[in-house]
């Protein structure tokens, strides 16, 4: 594996020439940051006359050479060959019988698959369900929410043939993954029943309008007041989570109020109970260490990649480059910071993360 | 491991998600994917006893597993011959295989490479059955057991309760009660009462007073006749309510018969077969309560009903709470609103009286002063030299008398007259300014070339600056004496700045420069007015003036213009 950082067409050039000197190289991850977003048809074109198959998304931000960046074109060259494919996610009823006709047509010795999906799809949580009731198990599966941090919809995944909103990229291999998954946030609230959703927002939790119950609790624990923080600088570091037996809380981001509504980046069902939780530096960095620890085990994979969430960033501001230090450990540290995070191998059922800190190396 | 709170939130949230469920297709493809993700399984499958087929195996590449389908017959062929009855668990070198009886409908088979603990097995059965109950009735179209009916019962008192809870939370509150008597209507009507209400408790004198009600059709009301009824009619409800306890009666008729005045004396006139009244409290305060009458047959309330209703009495108390407080914050803006018209009335009375009266005493101030010029003028041979010192001393106060006068007629005039806005510089303005002063010569003025374009009055901008160089001038004993003008500015306002190096202000009355008539030396020329005329000017246009001085060491007056 090799990385390349492009910030300008003469950076692209440069790579361009590298990849196609090096034979090893069979396929491509594009990670483009949302601010350099506006001309990814170029790009596509440009990349084609590689004759080699990429895929990948616009993000918040890429992480290249153990430095978060915030502008610019991250590139992975892969010594494997990778097939993508593209699911639509525009109609529900479909996504399942489009996830079938692939599951017929992937090399059957794959094992791996890169899952890249809008973030803001309405059908994000259908998908991940289809993805694993149809491929199974035997998948380890990595990958995260596309998109920008506008929190507006936009053309957000590509492959090959071009650049698509509504929809995600599958990208399979042979590979063997290790991985680690950890966030380090921990309860600080009892169960509060989510009474009233309406999509991804919660509009109350024990009858109780949800913006008054989580901000409440928030500025009791806090002792800050959401008025005199602003509702995100706050509530990056009281996000919601939800238990599952033998499992690690799943975490859910609260981004914004709106029309009295907790608006959470992905679905909390009507019905589902939910704590408040809340973490420090020493908690997420905690659990950073613990993931490059799951993910690196006993074996000696000489590539690392990271996944992380992208309001671990906006909570850590400068300090995320300790993350970045911790993960990276010897090594040289590529990533892509997403908004929810995709990690499974097959130990459970593939479900989104939000705030955490996904390693995978090979 | 979660704790036992957390693992009954997780048994609930999937009981409700079951039952939202209907048909026995979405049961299978929606309930079985959330109860492997509660569980951490990474694969399950429900069969149904029916013909031992597989309704849905998540993954699908399960059904190819090897162990599975070994263990699959040994697990089905132990159920067949009933080896065991509610569920059973296999293990194999990797994973563990729990098998649960879904009711009569089959089994859930759950996967996980994680055991259990031994406490939840019951626990999880026990949602199987639910599962499973739920899943038979979809697929044979079989009555729900009365039990099922108690839960789907509860879960649409749940839905109403929200429902209220939403309107509640979403509703201008200006027409409460109205939607208070719709809720009652609803949860009287879902409860199956006849007639529904709220009584507040006045505790000072004793007394209960019946506020909402709703009647079923054909059920007298009888609001009017339950005000100020003195709560010793009725002390059981008292000590229940005052415990936080619901006041229930399941049947009057068997109540004791305890004479004229007992409890079952009041009831059956109204024609109440069973009761139930929830107490409203709000921070520790019993403020009433919520009750629901039964008249034509009898309701028995189940503790998860009463429970229910608890909920809907405190959502009543939030709701009340919450039309106190915007009534107490609309009672507060009308009276700020009040005494800021007074204190504009107030304002523009004064201002208008200073203004009649310094321009009517204008005139006869004129005519004392010429009257007085020529008695001097006329008699300059007749009167000795302290006669004429005299007049002069008269003239000379006249004049101050004058000066003080058009200074007051100008103070009071400042938010009267005010020209159309124009756009000017304020280097010509300060220019034009110093050209009219009379600067004594060994005074320096520097004066930035950059100060800003600004819009407004310039003949008042004019006056700030005349104003305030003037004092600079007239407080100045240094011996190289200095004056400087400059600028700076930010996204809002500009900021002037006019420095001196003069006597500087004692840090005690800098805060009271500004104020009317307030003049620190005896100047027999000033009126004491330049600065609250300045600072006025400054105000009216959305600004703001200050100063910054040290007594010896200078002073430093700002004032910002606000760029829009």
């Amino acid at each position: 594996m090799s990385s390349f950082y492009l910030n300008s067409p003469l950076d692209l050039k440069n790579a361009m020439q590298s990849i196609q000197n090096d034979v090893s190289v069979q396929s491509l991850m594009v990670f483009v940051t949302d601010k350099s977003c506006t001309n990814v048809t170029t790009l596509i074109d440009d990349l084609n006359l590689l004759q080699l198959p990429f895929f990948g998304g616009v993000f918040p931000e890429i992480i290249f050479e153990n430095k978060r960046q915030q502008e610019g074109v991250l590139i992975i060259t892969l010594d494997y060959k990778v097939d993508n494919y593209l699911v639509k996610l525009d109609d529900e009823a479909e996504i399942g019988n489009q996830i079938e006709q692939i599951c017929d047509t992937i090399q059957p010795n794959a094992n791996t698959t890169w899952v890249y999906v809008d973030c803001f799809s309405s059908n994000k949580t259908v998908f991940i369900e289809s993805l694993y009731q149809n491929l199974g198990y035997t998948f380890t599966y990595v990958g995260g929410g596309a998109g920008s941090l506008s929190f507006e919809q936009i053309p957000s995944v590509f492959n090959n043939s071009g650049i698509y909103k509504n929809a995600a990229i599958l990208a399979f291999a042979t590979t063997n993954f290790s991985l680690g998954v950890a966030h380090g946030w921990s309860s600080i609230s009892e169960n509060l029943k989510v009474t009233k959703t309406n999509g991804n927002n919660i509009i109350s939790l024990d009858w109780k309008p949800a913006v008054e119950v989580y901000t409440t609790i928030v500025e009791q624990h806090s002792n800050t007041k959401f008025e005199e923080q602003g509702f995100f600088e706050l509530a990056k570091s009281y996000p919601l989570g939800m238990v599952k037996v033998g499992g690690d809380i799943i975490v859910r981001d609260p981004i914004m109020i709106q029309d009295n509504k907790l608006v959470i980046v992905d679905k909390v069902n009507e019905g589902e109970f939910v704590q408040i939780l809340n973490g420090d530096m020493n908690s997420l960095l905690s659990g950073a260490k613990n993931a490059k620890l799951l993910a690196h085990g006993t074996s000696n994979n000489k590539n690392v990649f990271c996944i992380d969430c992208i309001s671990r960033v906006l909570y850590m501001n400068d300090d995320f480059q300790e993350e970045i230090d911790i993960i990276k450990g010897n090594q040289t540290l590529n990533g892509v910071l997403t908004i929810g995070e995709i990690a499974n191998n097959s130990q459970t059922f593939l479900e989104i993360f939000n705030k955490t800190t996904v390693v995978i190396t090979w | 491991m979660v704790n036992t709170i957390d693992f009954n939130s997780i048994l609930l949230s999937l009981i409700y998600k079951i039952s939202s469920l209907k048909t026995e297709e979405e049961l299978i493809k929606k309930a079985t994917p959330d109860i492997l993700k509660k569980f951490n399984c990474f694969a399950g499958v429900v069969v149904s006893f029916s013909n031992n087929e597989e309704k849905i195996i998540i993954p699908k590449n399960f059904s190819n597993n090897p162990k599975w389908v070994s263990l699959k017959e040994k697990i089905l062929s132990k159920f067949q011959q009933e080896q065991f009855d509610k569920y059973e668990i296999v293990e194999d070198e990797d994973n563990y295989y729990y098998a649960f009886r879904l009711s009569k409908y089959g089994l859930l088979i759950l996967v996980s490479s994680q055991r259990f603990e031994e406490g939840s097995f019951h626990e999880m059965y026990n949602l199987a059955e639910y599962f499973g109950k739920n899943l038979t009735n979809a697929a044979y179209g079989l009555e729900r057991s009365e039990k099922d009916k108690i839960i789907v019962q509860q879960i649409k008192l749940q839905d109403l309760l929200i429902q209220i809870s939403t309107k509640y939370i979403n509703a201008d509150l200006s027409d409460l009660n109205t939607m208070i008597n719709q809720s009652l209507k609803q949860m009287g009507e879902f409860v199956e009462a006849d007639r529904s209400y709220i009584f507040s408790y006045n505790l000072t004198d004793n007394t209960t007073n019946n506020t909402h009600e709703w009647c079923a059709p054909g059920i007298e009301p009888e609001i009017q006749n339950l005000q100020n009824i003195p709560i010793d009619y009725i002390p059981q409800w008292l000590e229940a309510h005052k415990k936080n306890e619901a006041f229930y009666i399941q049947d009057v008729s068997k109540l004791p018969d305890e004479g004229e005045f007992g409890l079952r004396a009041i009831l059956e006139p109204q024609g109440i077969k069973s009761l139930i009244a929830i107490p409203m409290i709000k921070s520790d305060e019993l403020i009433g309560f919520v009750g629901f009458d039964a008249v034509k047959k009898k309701h028995e309330y189940s503790d998860s009903e009463k429970n229910i209703l608890f909920v809907f009495a405190n959502m009543l108390v939030n709701v009340l709470q919450r039309k106190e407080n915007e009534e107490r914050i609309k009672e507060q803006e009308e009276k700020k609103e009040i005494l800021l018209q007074n204190l504009e009335k107030q304002n523009k009375e004064l201002s208008d009286y200073a203004h009649a009266v310094s321009h009517d005493l204008k005139a006869p101030l004129r005519n004392i002063n010429a009257l007085i010029s020529w008695i001097k003028e006329d008699n300059l041979d007749k009167f000795d030299d302290q006669t004429l010192a005299s007049f002069d001393m008269m003239l000379q106060n006249l004049e101050k008398m004058d000066h003080l006068i058009i200074t007051i007629l100008d103070y009071s005039s400042i938010d009267k007259i005010d020209t159309v806005a124009t756009n000017f510089n304020l280097n010509d303005v300060v220019n034009d300014c110093l050209k009219k002063m009379e600067i004594p010569t060994n005074f320096k003025i520097i004066v930035s070339d950059a100060l800003p374009n600004v819009k407004g009055n310039k003949q008042r901008m004019t006056q700030v600056f005349q104003n305030l160089v003037q004092n600079a001038i007239d407080y100045n004993t240094s011996e190289s004496p200095l004056i400087e003008i400059d600028s700076t500015e930010n996204e809002e306002f500009h900021t002037i700045k006019i420095k001196d190096n003069g006597i500087g202000i004692k840090k005690e009355y800098i805060d009271k420069i500004f104020d009317s008539f307030m003049k620190l030396h005896n100047n027999f020329n000033s009126a004491g007015l330049g600065l609250p005329i300045a600072k006025r000017i400054i105000e009216s246009k959305g600004g703001k003036i200050w100063v910054e001085s040290e007594e010896n060491n200078g002073s430093t007056f700002y004032f910002t213009i606000p760029k829009n």
